[in-house]
């Protein structure tokens, strides 16, 4: 077998500056597009009107008037390209320009006015709640196992406390950019984005009943994080109707201050979770309600819930169970996927739900946790057995030992008791458990069919077909590796087709950390269809003995494309209704500690090590597995500590990266991460989930080291200094 | 857009000979640039701007007698670098430390930092305490004043320059008393490229276990970057004891006035200058 | 107004207005798309470029400083000895994922080996020379490795590129 090269295949490239992003693509007399926006949470729109000392033959304008079909198809179809009588966020687009130049596209909005009438407005999520309308719930589930009113009757000690998490932004490197080029009838869309068949399927909806026709294709996309999930499709619909409009290319690129303030955020959780105990610290019981602040438009909110709804036990055996979600419309930016996408929120609250049982019942935290750990073949409150694929209490011994947590544990108790009123110094440790369901939640997976494809060349290479796309996560290399070892090809001889839905069959949207498990797992049976169909046994031959048999092939056939469609296997089924079944058909797990520091001066919470080991199955890029979850700590370090958005009156009040802050060089801890592979027999070499799972156990982690630090349970973040200096000195210091 | 009238005179007399060209416009003198160009979509159209960056007489930095001369075009990254700042001005080090990073500090200068008049300003505050004056160029009366750098400050981002006026110089005074102490800390959002939530700059003079005197100036949270001069009249002449330093907090708690802001609130502000001072003073005794 | 300037050693002329940014010019007017724009506002380093020799970022230089200046882009770097060595190390070292701050990284890779020649720098000195860049997938944790192994390989980066 070869030995297989962790470098990533783009790295040279992009190293060099010679990838091209959507941005560094020259396009010919191409309009640059503007948005106009409202300036209104809520409001009717009473008038429109253009400047008359404006040239208005210089640009083109689109407005909802003009739309055929004016609705964005994600799942609800309720948010549209363009607000037409009424607005429902400020930022909601309104008109369209098209202009030759920034300048110009900058002069004309100035000689736009847009007059309203204000409408009630939802701009918090409690004053949506509080307004109790049917039409404001996006989505409800309730999930329930075992005799919860029981339970809680007769159970020893009831904690309860409410857990909440704030918005956050997905601070891509690249912003949004898209572009659209017409072509006859066809209009060719490119852009920065993760589900060019999401942004195809929108596409073949506002087309409907048009002549027009539409390809996607991504192009190198810098950085996604599920911000480029659902947002694209809003913005390719804007290109892609100046374009048809115009007749010409069209480009789109948001300034980060655009970005910041009118992109898709994660849903910030308001979630209040009550547990049954046992004098000796067993839960019981567990009742919780989820809520999630959707925004604007319902996106992708339901599938949002879900997983934080199945997420919502953690990873504990918890015999009685009640979580009632719900995704609530308010008027705000439109919330949307961001990695872990409602898994954090709720994992968040069952965390530190433990963390306040700790604290009541005066029991160290690990204990807690680690006594109503699941362990191999418990079932989950959905009926789920966890009989396969279980590698997290060996996360958990390798985590308390990398750390030297209990050591760490007793020294630091000691500290803070004795020496933190001489140093100024509070020191904390703290330790969270992850689980992150693979790939999409219930029967997701078997309603997209995921196909992919693959041709044998001439010259003994393969051209591998996908619609999943590089956002930074390194699928590629994975993919090539992943080919590489099976058909003994070197990565030169592994090419990947562009991501254009002309060229590739739909394999799914790159998201839910399923590209290597569910689309490699397929590349996986597409290389095994290759050797029977080139008659060499799977596993002994050589690199020679591929070359020379594709070349006999080719003496008889034309062509060799293969296709396999993924299913499922038949045990993993999923109840919708009652939410029993599989959520997942595996689950990734992690465990995680955290030592952090607050300096009593400036209050500000200090990630000083953040040890944590990791069940992915299979490190099919150990260096790259290493990296996604470094920088998902750090992303996650950002979530728990740093990143706070600031709304007023429902309208996000920071403009760029002076004002929303996530950690820069100089934040970060010293980081200690262990790969544990307990292989997925359904997974490429056993491999599952990766991507997300770094995030969910970071923010949960940091958390508890803090309510060590402070002596009580923090009950949300950000932790930024002015909720620490709360908390510490009985004073409200928060805005 | 129409092109934006612009002129980059190479001395100060050219500056006086533009100036007095097109006194009757609304002027924009524009030096390193790093605010300005963040916000130059929102800049007037009909705004000549007049950038001063090449103006020779404006650079340097220069040791006479018991003062430093450092031209108010100097980026901070030059003061940064030299040596006579490092040995003489330590304070002023510090704070530049602490500002941005070196692609900013490379372009952005001090005379733009003080007159941007941010009460954020991170070169404001030292200056302040050293009792820093600064040169101001008239090219009206083609006369230059000296005023001290508290006086140039009016308010938010506003300053007592007369229309045209421009700072040229900031003159440092240089310590002969040795074993002066002194403080800076800011109290950001970060660790890095981060905007001051609050700053104290200290410097003071012991004698045996009394304080002599002090100096203080507090960034971010008044109007204005201004001293502390009620806190300073206090602590003078005192032995600094835990019930000193705790009256010396409740005192500079009055002197200031923060603002909620995006980046934080005004209780939290007062909270934290209070810390500040608490953290100066524990640091003035360890010594 | 008409700007004459070296970039990447190449002498060059263009139309401006007086505050167009640097990060326009080198993109749109000279094709040099190596250099990215993250924030605009100064604060992710993605347009990272020397300017007389200084690392400066794109996005704030105003067109009318540029005249006589001397420009050297990520686009300019490709060729030297010094580039294939940080090539190299961050490379192997996994440095690299989305890859749209990378080239700002680079350059301040370089400007930090030039510094630190014959001197031996911790971590806290290496964070500091990058606090101008901002990278939101990798953690930064590879990036500080690749840099770390940089600095003990005793490098050479001229004082000056292309004069």
């Amino acid at each position: 077998m070869n030995k297989h090269n962790e470098i990533r295949v783009d790295a040279a490239s992009k190293i060099s500056g010679i990838e091209r992003y959507t941005k560094d693509l020259r396009i010919k007399n191409a309009l640059v597009a503007g948005t106009v926006r409202s300036s209104r949470a809520h409001a009717r729109i009473t008038s429109i009107s253009f400047d008359e000392k404006f040239d208005w033959s210089k640009v083109t304008i689109l407005s909802a008037k003009e739309m055929h079909n004016n609705f964005v198809a994600i799942i609800k179809n309720d948010m549209p390209y363009l607000a037409e009588n009424e607005v429902n966020y400020v930022g909601e687009p309104i008109l369209l320009i098209a202009a030759e130049n920034e300048t110009m596209l900058i002069e004309a909005k100035k000689h736009i006015e847009i007059k309203y009438k204000e409408l009630v407005a939802s701009t918090t999520l409690k004053v949506a709640v509080d307004r109790n309308r049917a039409e404001d719930l996006f989505e409800e589930i309730l999930l329930e196992n075992g005799e919860v009113d029981e339970v809680f009757k007769s159970a020893d000690t009831i904690v309860e406390d409410i857990f909440e998490t704030g918005f956050q932004e997905h601070v891509y490197l690249e912003p949004q950019v898209v572009v659209a080029i017409p072509d006859g009838n066809t209009i060719h869309i490119k852009g920065s984005m993760q589900c060019p068949y999401y942004v195809q399927n929108a596409m073949n909806e506002l087309f409907m009943g048009t002549e027009v026709k539409v390809d996607v294709t991504q192009i190198m996309t810098g950085g996604a994080f599920g911000g480029k999930e659902d947002f694209p499709s809003l913005i390719c619909g804007h290109v892609a109707l100046l374009a048809k409009k115009t007749g010409r290319p069209i480009i789109l690129s948001y300034n980060r201050e655009e970005d910041i303030q009118f992109t898709t955020k994660r849903h910030p959780s308001k979630i209040h979770a009550k547990a049954a105990m046992s004098s000796d610290g067993k839960i019981l019981g567990l009742d919780m309600d989820i809520l999630l602040d959707s925004g604007a438009y319902a996106t992708l909110s339901p599938v949002v819930l879900a997983r934080a709804v199945l997420t919502s036990f953690g990873c504990y055996k918890i015999p009685n169970v009640r979580i009632h979600g719900r995704a609530v419309k308010t008027n705000i930016t439109p919330s949307g996927a961001f990695r872990g996408f409602g898994g954090p929120q709720s994992l968040f609250a069952i965390e530190m739900l433990f963390e306040k049982v700790a604290e009541t019942l005066k029991i160290p935290v690990w204990q807690i946790k680690k006594s109503n750990m699941l362990s191999l073949g418990d079932k989950l409150p959905t009926g789920q057995p966890i009989d396969y694929s279980y590698g997290l209490p060996q996360c958990v011994e390798k985590v308390l030992k990398s750390s030297d947590y209990e050591k760490k544990y007793n020294e630091l108790k000691k500290y803070n008791e004795n020496e933190s009123a001489q140093t100024g110094i509070l020191k904390g440790i703290g330790i969270s458990l992850a689980a992150h369901g693979c790939g999409f939640t219930g029967v997701g997976e078997n309603r997209i069919k995921a196909i992919a494809e693959m041709e044998l060349l001439s010259g003994g290479k393969v051209l591998v077909k996908t619609a999943n796309t590089e956002m930074g996560q390194g699928v590629d290399t994975a993919y090539k590796i992943i080919i590489s070892k099976k058909l003994h090809l070197p990565f030169n001889d592994i090419i990947i087709e562009e991501k254009n839905t002309s060229k590739v069959p739909n394999s799914g949207p790159t998201v839910a950390s399923r590209s290597t498990m569910i689309v490699g797992k397929l590349l996986l049976d597409n290389c095994e269809q290759i050797l029977d169909a080139l008659s060499l046994n799977h596993f002994e031959f050589s690199l020679q003995d591929f070359k020379k048999a594709a070349k006999e092939y080719f003496k008889n056939h034309d062509k060799l494309v293969v296709q396999k469609e993924y299913k499922h296997p038949n045990f993993i089924k999923f109840d919708e209704n009652t939410y029993k079944g599989y959520g997942y058909p595996v689950y990734s797990w992690s465990a995680n500690v955290a030592e952090i520091e607050i300096e009593l001066t400036s209050y500000q919470v200090e990630v000083k090590k953040f040890y944590t080991a990791h069940d992915v199955g299979k490190a099919i890029n150990k260096q790259q597995s290493e990296g996604q979850v470094q920088g998902g700590i750090v992303q996650g370090i950002g979530y728990a500590v740093y990143e706070a958005l600031c709304i007023k009156d429902g309208e996000v009040q920071n403009r760029g990266f002076r004002d929303y802050i996530i950690p820069t060089i100089q934040d970060i801890p010293e980081m200690h991460v262990d790969i544990v592979e307990d292989a997925y027999f359904n997974g490429p070499y056993g491999a599952k989930a990766l991507g997300e799972l770094p995030f969910v156990g970071a923010a949960p982690a940091v958390a508890s080291a803090v309510s060590f630090a402070i002596g009580k349970t923090a009950t949300k973040i950000p932790l930024t200094p002015e909720v620490i200096a709360t908390l510490i000195e009985n004073n409200n210091y928060e805005h | 857009m129409n092109s934006m009238q612009y002129y980059s005179p190479n001395t100060i007399n050219e500056y006086r000979k533009i100036y007095s060209g097109i006194a009757d416009k609304s002027i924009l003198i524009f030096s390193g640039g790093t605010d300005l160009m963040v916000g130059r979509h929102e800049l007037s159209q009909d705004a000549v701007i007049i950038d001063i960056s090449g103006i020779a007489e404006l650079k340097g930095i220069v040791k006479k007698g018991d003062k430093i001369h450092i031209g108010s075009c100097t980026t901070l990254n030059e003061l940064l670098c030299s040596h006579k700042i490092q040995n003489d001005i330590p304070i002023l080090i510090k704070a530049i430390k602490t500002m941005a990073s070196e692609q900013i500090r490379n372009r952005a200068t001090i005379g733009g930092n003080i007159g941007n008049a941010s009460p954020a300003g991170d070169t404001i505050t030292p200056l302040v305490v050293l009792e820093t004056k600064i040169e101001i160029f008239s090219p009206e009366s083609n006369e230059v004043r000296t005023i001290p750098i508290k006086t140039l400050f009016s308010g938010p981002s506003a300053t007592t320059l007369e229309k045209g006026e421009i700072i040229i110089k900031i003159i440092i005074p240089l310590r002969k008393d040795e074993d002066i102490f002194c403080y800076f800390r800011k109290i950001g959002q970060r660790n890095a490229m981060t905007i001051t939530k609050a700053s104290l700059s200290a410097i003071a003079k012991c004698s045996d276990t009394k304080i002599e005197w002090i100096k203080l100036a507090s960034g971010s949270v008044s109007p204005v970057v201004k001293r502390m001069s009620k806190t300073e009249e206090f602590i003078k002449g005192k032995k600094l004891t835990p019930v000193v330093i705790n009256e010396a907090k409740e005192i500079i708690a009055k002197e200031i006035s923060p603002i909620t802001d995006i980046r934080s609130t005004k209780a939290f502000r007062v909270l934290i200058t209070k810390n500040l001072l608490k953290d100066c003073l524990s640091a003035l005794i360890k010594r | 107004m008409n700007i004459d300037l070296t970039v990447n050693g190449k002498p060059v002329s263009v139309e401006a207005e007086p505050l167009d940014r640097l990060l326009d010019i080198l993109r749109d007017k000279l094709g040099l798309t190596g250099t990215k724009e993250g924030c605009g506002e100064g604060e992710c380093g993605a347009c990272t470029v020397f300017m007389n020799n200084k690392l400066v970022n794109s996005c704030l230089v105003p067109a009318m400083h540029l005249h006589n200046s001397n420009i050297v882009t990520i686009d300019g770097m490709r060729d030297f000895d010094f580039f294939k060595l940080i090539s190299k190390a961050y490379e192997e070292n996994g440095a690299v994922q989305c890859g749209f701050c990378t080239p700002g990284f680079v350059m301040t890779t370089i400007n930090l080996l030039r510094n630190s020649s014959g001197k031996s720098l911790g971590d806290e000195e290496i964070k500091e020379a990058f606090a101008g860049n901002i990278c939101r997938c990798t953690g930064y944790d590879k990036i500080i490795k690749a840099v770390r192994q940089l600095l003990t390989m005793n490098i050479r980066v001229p004082e000056r590129f292309y004069e």
